[in-house]
């Protein structure tokens, strides 16, 4: 009596499974390549719900339209599963090249072997991915120049080391590269400007204090981005720090720079505090250059990355092999230079191309833009 | 009368009884083929939707693809499941996952074997399942509440106990469960059948699966029936736990590294698949296979949108609106059944 319906519902299942693997078998192989010479690259994004992120990705599909290549791009959430998930619709998919802003350094390994076993070319971006071409900043030197614009900076409010706190709103599990712009911005300043002493390696992911100067907080957010992460953790660590210490805060991005510049003028401590951020998207920028506590912006030019990934992916298509890592053009933004580089919030100048970069010039993608000094 | 997917059968009874027992197991036979077969063809539905929309998902391939994306999510969804029909809830899989993805890239690298690694992992995981049981049974706190603080707890000690670096596996044939077994199938899908029939018949053949679906029906009535209620409570969460974990060895194998970055969103996922599968928040109803066509119509609608490249923004909300639709047609079918 009690086996009848299970035996049913177990028949019913078998049916079920065996339509399902049959619709699937039925299924062709269509690769996705469109003709010899025109490209379509796949692209996963670090984390569309960050706006300067997102426009990486809608650059590069608007501007792959312009010189022919098509570009399929996907959302990686900064999640590894789905980074992961992501990886195997590219092998499933079979682009030209495939081009992964993961935002998870642990599927590194997996994703190199799926690319690998697949035979498909294909470019990490600010992540090692084993096997793959790497594009990236250099994060270090966002940390190695910000201090040196700060030091001069402090030495003129008369802040010294005993009466100013660091809080630096960095990106646990992001891994040591992504977090070395902020470490570096540390151990260097402490050099300079005589704080307690500790190196970029001793600032681990899981440093919250170390010594009389140094803050860490999460900056990038879990879940709700880094806007809403960041005020979250300033919020929480501001109260412990004494009102009378002066802040030097150090963001991520720009989004974790906003949240945190929020959750300093509601403790209305500005007056007190000097705030440097990495991205400069718009509202970075217009930070930049209306509030005088907001001392530096790192521009990495996103708005360019696309030209950059494209000529890339060409690159690495023809068969011409990039040198161990591509730099993505970059330069730290002061009060002094903005206008060097910027028109409001819109970038008007790039960096020449630096000299490790120039294979992609043969590709012949930049000089169709035109906006890459040395490529034109 | 509520409607199961696979919730075993009643005790046989005797007498008059048993008459109206059987035409009310026919009716219910007809109500639960109906809801499965509900769910299975909207499960075809969605198959035939992205098969005419994108090439590359009617494909072999895809097909594995999807079952190993889902093979994670499927694995902590058993043990979800058990945990749901029991009348309780284990958000701390979210915990026990990356604690169960660091220890076994941190065992295997020391290094250990692969089955000696295993039964760490699980052990982890069921003595956190333990924590839990205890808790709730002994000191009784509710479910909810007492696995969101080891949800925490789980997740921080990942944290702290890798320092927040990614930990590679020193070999790469330490990821067993992500290589392939046969025909392109790789083990973390053949753990997950595996471990879905073991539950089903454990749930529907053994005493300890009545037991469950008891406890989750009327937790008193099923104390008064003599069934030892916090010692199978107890154990309910020792499985999740240990499922949670070995979920946790899994993705470190399908990532050839152990991070503590995954598994945050495994307890929400695992918890949607079984409510989508048919099972009720109250307990006493649902079940594995109604589990695993829940995992796998959110798995399959996932790749799906991602082959189409549907921008990740909607792809929330048609996850969003497929479970409320799927848990609402349950609904409505019920009220226009006039059952309750």
């Amino acid at each position: 009596m009690s086996a009848r319906p299970s035996l049913r519902r177990a028949r019913l299942g078998g049916y079920l499974i065996l339509a399902v693997f049959g619709i699937f078998a039925c299924g062709g192989n269509t690769p996705a390549t469109t003709g010899s010479d025109k490209y379509t690259f796949d692209y996963a994004n670090v984390f569309d719900k960050s706006p300067t992120f997102k426009s990486v990705g809608d650059n590069l599909v608007s501007q792959g339209t312009q010189v022919g290549i098509t570009v399929r791009r996907s959302d990686n959430n900064s999640d590894c599963a789905t980074v992961l998930s992501n990886a195997k619709v590219m092998v499933q998919e079979k682009p030209d090249v495939a081009i992964d802003w993961m935002g998870c350094e642990g599927a590194g390994p997996a994703v190199g072997k799926l690319f690998g076993d697949a035979k498909i070319p294909c470019i990490a971006v600010n992540q090692v991915i084993p096997g793959c071409s790497f594009f990236n900043l250099v994060n270090k030197d966002f940390g190695v120049q910000g201090a040196s614009i700060v030091y001069p900076l402090v030495q003129k409010a008369g802040w010294t080391p005993n009466d100013t706190t660091l809080i630096l709103a960095a990106a646990p599990g992001a891994g040591a590269e992504v977090n070395s712009n902020s470490r570096f911005f540390y151990e260097d300043l402490a050099k300079m400007w005589g704080l307690d002493m500790y190196t970029a390696d001793q600032i681990t992911d899981t440093t919250t204090t170390l010594g009389k100067n140094l803050i860490q907080v999460a900056g990038q957010g879990t879940g709700n981005g880094p806007l809403e992460g960041s005020y979250t953790a300033l919020k929480g660590v501001l109260p412990s720090i004494p009102a009378s210490r002066h802040l030097i805060v150090f963001t991520i991005n720009d989004d974790s720079g906003l949240g945190a510049w929020r959750a300093i003028t509601e403790s209305h401590r500005e007056n007190n505090t000097m705030i440097l951020s990495a991205g400069a998207d718009a509202d970075g920028v217009n930070q930049l250059r209306t509030n005088p506590h907001w001392v530096a912006e790192f521009s990495v030019f996103f708005e360019y990355w696309s030209e950059y990934l494209l000529a890339m992916g060409v690159a690495v298509k023809k068969g011409i092999k990039p040198p161990t890592q591509t730099y993505c053009p970059q330069v730290v933004l002061s009060k002094d230079n903005v206008d060097q580089y910027y028109t409001g919030t819109t970038p008007k100048a790039v960096p020449p191309i630096p000299d490790q970069d120039k294979y992609l010039i043969q590709t012949g993608i930049l000089q169709k833009f035109g906006n890459i000094p040395g490529a034109q | 009368m509520n409607k199961q997917l696979d919730t075993p059968a009643a005790p046989n009874l005797t007498g008059e009884v048993r008459g109206a027992t059987t035409r009310l197991r026919r009716s219910q036979i007809f109500d639960r083929s109906i809801q499965f077969l509900g769910i299975g063809a909207f499960y075809v539905v969605i198959l035939i939707f992205f098969s005419v929309s994108t090439p590359n998902f009617m494909q072999y391939s895809n097909a594995i693809n999807i079952l190993s994306n889902v093979s994670v999510i499927g694995i902590v969804a058993i043990g979800q499941a058990i945990a749901i029909v029991s009348g309780g809830f284990d958000l701390s899989v979210s915990g026990t996952l990356p604690l169960g993805a660091v220890a076994y890239a941190a065992l295997v690298n020391r290094p250990m074997s692969f089955l000696e690694a295993t039964v760490l992992v699980l052990v982890l995981g069921a003595g956190i399942g333990l924590g839990n049981g205890l808790i709730i049974t002994k000191i009784g706190i509710n479910p909810l509440i007492t696995t969101l603080g080891t949800l925490s707890i789980g997740a921080g000690l990942a944290f702290t106990f890798t320092n927040g670096i990614t930990t590679p596996l020193k070999d790469l044939n330490s990821g067993i469960w992500g290589n392939t077994a046969f025909a392109g199938i790789t083990y973390d899908v053949i753990a997950l059948i595996g471990l879905a029939i073991v539950a089903v018949l454990v749930l529907r053949y053994t005493v300890f699966g009545l037991a469950v679906y008891a406890i989750g029906g009327n937790r008193e009535a099923a104390r008064l029936a003599g069934i030892r209620v916090d010692l199978i409570s107890t154990v309910v969460y020792m499985i999740s736990g240990a499922l949670g974990a070995f979920a946790g060895e899994v993705v470190t194998s399908q990532l050839l590294a152990g991070t503590a970055t995954v598994g945050g969103t495994a307890a929400l996922a695992s918890i949607a698949a079984v409510i989508l599968g048919g099972a009720a928040l109250t307990g006493g109803e649902g079940g594995i296979i109604g589990t695993m066509l829940g995992v796998l119509v959110l798995g399959t609608i996932a790749d799906g949108m991602a082959l189409l490249h549907v921008a990740s923004f909607y792809q929330q909300i048609a996850t969003g609106a497929v479970l409320l639709l799927a848990v609402g047609f349950g609904r409505l079918r019920q009220l226009l059944g006039g059952t309750s």
